[in-house]
């Protein structure tokens, strides 16, 4: 299917956002519009034709024409006529199989169900190891760059544990410390 | 398959290695190649297979924590080609699938009536709707539109 948008608002800041704006760039007629929260730590390629207009707040239908959509801006702005919106947005920490023993109710529950904002395995040591059952661990749940070595050194810490040579500490509280460390700095 | 067979990833080969297992530098490019990529992480499995410690073409359906330790595992095995699901029994178990295949849509309100797109847009979503119920979603590859109409 070949389509010819004149207005697209891509929403994100990572590698697949960065990576639209970068091929629609050059073709744009007059700009690509971006949508970001946070200052990224991705790689992207600067264009003058590439307008970051903030945070979005929603979207609605065209006042004129119902088959655009109209983007609402932070700032109290609108942009209309837009023809295509797209989301580079990443995807939810997700594991629908596992089911994990609820420490209060001792009832089988998702460690990982979609309402759990920001999207993470929670309540983990260290971000590998399930606090309350140290034989469940990730590999994997950071993004990173360099996944390969990442998950290399994640393996090796996983055997080093498991096999007593390097502590874990005794009790699930004392192994959410960094987590409460981690999620007050991200609510900051 | 990968979307496009050409695709060149953008991490320094050097960062792309296992312990002991680093991966081929080509002259022609620092930077990987699918196939390459393909290439090393078969030739780094392929002792695990033939030993027995990997095992393919088995899917997880359900892991279940036993308290105290260990979980129950729920396996489709797809070799004998009946679909049929194993129970097994693990002391531990590792998770890395995570961040592939669910994807997220910010909570920005979608109020947004799909009912005037021209059916030659309209893609069918095949993954879950769990999260999605409520909105449209209008998501993008390759200029293709993908639509939620969970609600419409």
């Amino acid at each position: 299917m070949i389509l010819h948008p004149r207005r697209v608002l891509v929403i994100g800041n990572a590698n697949s956002a960065n990576e639209m704006t970068t091929q629609l760039a050059p073709i744009a007629r007059i700009h690509v519009y971006k949508s970001t929260r946070l200052v990224s730590i991705f790689p992207s390629s600067p264009d003058a034709r590439i307008q970051d207009i903030g945070r979005m707040t929603r979207y609605s239908s065209g006042t004129s024409d119902k088959i655009k959509i109209t983007a609402h801006i932070q700032d109290g702005s609108t942009m209309e006529g837009i023809d295509m919106v797209l989301l580079g947005t990443g995807y939810y920490s997700y594991v629908p199989y596992l089911q994990i023993i609820h420490p209060k109710s001792r009832i089988l529950t998702p460690l990982t169900p979609y309402t759990i904002t920001p999207s993470r395995i929670r309540v983990i040591h260290l971000q590998i190891l399930y606090a309350h059952n140290l034989t469940l661990a990730f590999i994997g749940t950071t993004i990173s760059f360099i996944l390969f070595l990442l998950a290399d050194l994640t393996s090796i810490w996983i055997a080093l544990a498991w096999s007593g040579t390097i502590p874990v500490p005794t009790v699930p509280e004392e192994r959410l410390f960094y987590e409460r460390g981690r999620s007050g700095a991200l609510a900051r | 398959m990968p979307t496009y067979a050409g695709l060149i990833g953008n991490v320094l080969l050097e960062f792309l290695s296992f312990s002991e297992h680093p991966f081929p530098v080509t002259p022609s490019s620092q930077f990987p190649t699918f196939a390459g990529t393909n290439a090393y992480l078969k030739a780094f499995a392929l002792p695990f297979i033939e030993s027995g410690h990997i095992r393919l073409r088995r899917e997880e359906i359900e892991v279940e924590e036993i308290d105290g330790g260990g979980c129950v595992v729920h396996m489709k095995d797809s070799n004998k080609g009946d679909g049929t699901v194993l129970e097994e029994t693990w002391d531990a178990v590792v998770i890395t699938t995570m961040w592939f295949d669910a994807p997220y849509s910010p909570h920005v309100p979608l109020n947004f009536v799909s009912n005037n797109c021209s059916t030659t847009d309209r893609v069918t979503w095949m993954g879950s709707h769990e999260g999605y119920e409520g909105n449209v979603l209008l998501s993008s590859s390759n200029f293709t539109i993908t639509q939620t109409t969970s609600n419409t």
